[in-house]
């Protein structure tokens, strides 16, 4: 039911809701708008580009001491050696699409033996993301995402997908509950030449004031990085151990500064 | 006697099934593709105006051997899949390597469904990665490269195909040769001396040369 909807076409959208590839008369997709509504219900997800690589963070929402998950994240993903993703929004949706991201890395591995570039992947995963809006009667899939890869053109890159199938390049970004608030923090902090330590120190400041939480721990936060140290590009899920111990130099640090 | 360097290259040789010579080879920052000119049928020859050289983009060429309509047709076909990928990638072209594997899957592929008679030599340059370290350069999709391919959908990084087979071809001799003795763009014009001369021996009347280096002339 939408009675907890406060919009004023509240009885003109009611007509145009229920179909997915239909235009409001305000030229409004209501089925797409939902989707990010759903999305700001969900964990936030921090991405913060450094000279030396990627750093992101995301907010768990399940949390139970009796979750039996180790070795599985609910955020951070990895689609190819040189790619990964955080997500934010519905999981299940999620799953379908990084299986999809992974299967088209794939696919152009086969065929041209090189790594995808990470803008190719993302804007083939959008076409994908925008066909649920136009045709079909399916509606779209409610996740945003946030994708870090390396390639040998761009180097290191961030970018952000949404259920309309638009995407965009970023120096830092975050989707996700209070994503606005966390995206005045990096407006302000984010400058030029941050190394990676850097990055993860101002991941942890962004989360630390925007998510309402009694105490940060390992239990609720994930961190990964895509860096490059040689030749290969690496995904790493940070431990829970690493974590702790990230967030406790950050507090450290916070307690001086604040 | 026609020698390159040490290596004695006179050798007799016997047409082969297509009796079309292509060849193919890379310096110092250089790569260069070389092909006869003739098209016959059976024991008469038709033309020896053909041109089997087909320039795919500015950074790649592709010489083409075998069934006159197959051959036009496929090179046309990969010529146009490339410029396709360069539109949808805001101008970013394919690498050699990435072209070249492209290639040989639509060959692999045609080969059960529809198959193409064309053996094909493909060189290109492709610029250094600005965003790799000098040290992990020149790696498998930077500088210049040959790729061998032929219709069953073979690939490999080295070259000739037809009559030219019994020519050169030993890629011991003429990998290190090539690169310490004609590293220079001087060295180009010793290099068409050494194939028109071996190609003549061959029975093979004209050639073309395109040539890609840094400076893609």
């Amino acid at each position: 039911s939408h009675s907890h909807r406060k919009s004023v076409h509240i009885i003109m959208s009611r007509r145009y809701d229920s179909r997915t590839t239909m235009f409001s008369p305000e030229g409004r997709l209501f089925q797409v708008e939902y989707a990010m509504a759903a999305i700001s219900e969900a964990g936030l997800c921090v991405g913060i580009l450094a000279g030396d690589g990627i750093v992101l963070a995301g907010e768990k929402k399940v949390v139970s001491e009796l979750l039996d998950n180790t070795g599985t994240a609910e955020k951070m993903y990895q689609i190819d050696d040189h790619i990964a993703c955080a997500v934010a929004g519905i999981t299940a949706d999620a799953n379908i699409l990084i299986n999809q991201t992974r299967l088209v890395a794939q696919r152009y591995r086969y065929t041209y033996q090189a790594p995808m570039l990470v803008e190719q992947l993302i804007q083939q995963i959008c076409d994908t993301k925008q066909g649920y809006t136009q045709y079909g009667g399916l509606r779209p899939f409610g996740v945003s995402l946030l994708y870090a890869g390396w390639d040998r053109h761009y180097g290191f890159q961030l970018m952000s997908s949404d259920p309309s199938g638009n995407y965009a390049g970023w120096k830092a970004h975050s989707i996700g509950a209070h994503n606005q608030g966390a995206n005045s923090i990096l407006k302000q902090d984010w400058h030029e030449g941050m190394s990676l330590e850097e990055c993860k120190k101002l991941a942890v400041k962004v989360m630390s004031k925007t998510i309402d939480s009694a105490g940060l721990t390992s239990e609720k936060l994930e961190f990964a990085t895509v860096t490059k140290p040689g030749a290969k590009v690496e995904f790493t899920l940070m431990s829970a151990a690493e974590v702790d111990k990230l967030l406790s130099e950050c507090e450290l640090i916070g307690e001086d500064d604040d | 006697a026609i020698t390159a360097g040490d290596v004695d290259l006179t050798h007799k040789s016997r047409a082969t099934i297509m009796g079309e010579t292509l060849l193919g080879l890379v310096g110092n920052g250089w790569a260069m593709v070389a092909a006869d000119a003739s098209a016959a049928f059976s024991v008469i020859k038709l033309k020896d105006t053909e041109d089997k050289i087909f320039e795919l983009d500015s950074h790649r060429v592709m010489a083409a051997a075998g069934e006159p309509g197959d051959r036009a047709q496929f090179c046309e076909y990969v010529r146009k899949n490339l410029a396709l990928y360069a539109y949808q990638n805001q101008g970013l072209r394919l690498s050699t390597h990435g072209c070249a594997h492209y290639i040989r899957g639509q060959l692999a592929e045609a080969i059960r469904k529809d198959p193409q008679q064309v053996n094909l030599l493909l060189v290109g340059y492709d610029a250094p990665s600005e965003v790799l370290t000098a040290a992990e350069q020149p790696d498998e999709e930077s500088g210049p490269s040959l790729y061998f391919m032929d219709y069953l959908g073979n690939v490999a990084p080295y070259a000739v195909h037809g009559a030219g087979l019994r020519l050169l071809l030993h890629p011991l001799h003429h990998g290190p040769l090539v690169r310490e003795e004609h590293g220079s763009r001087s060295g180009q014009a010793d290099h068409a001396a050494v194939h028109q001369g071996s190609a003549i021996e061959a029975g093979v009347e004209q050639h073309q040369l395109l040539c890609q280096d840094c400076d893609c002339r």
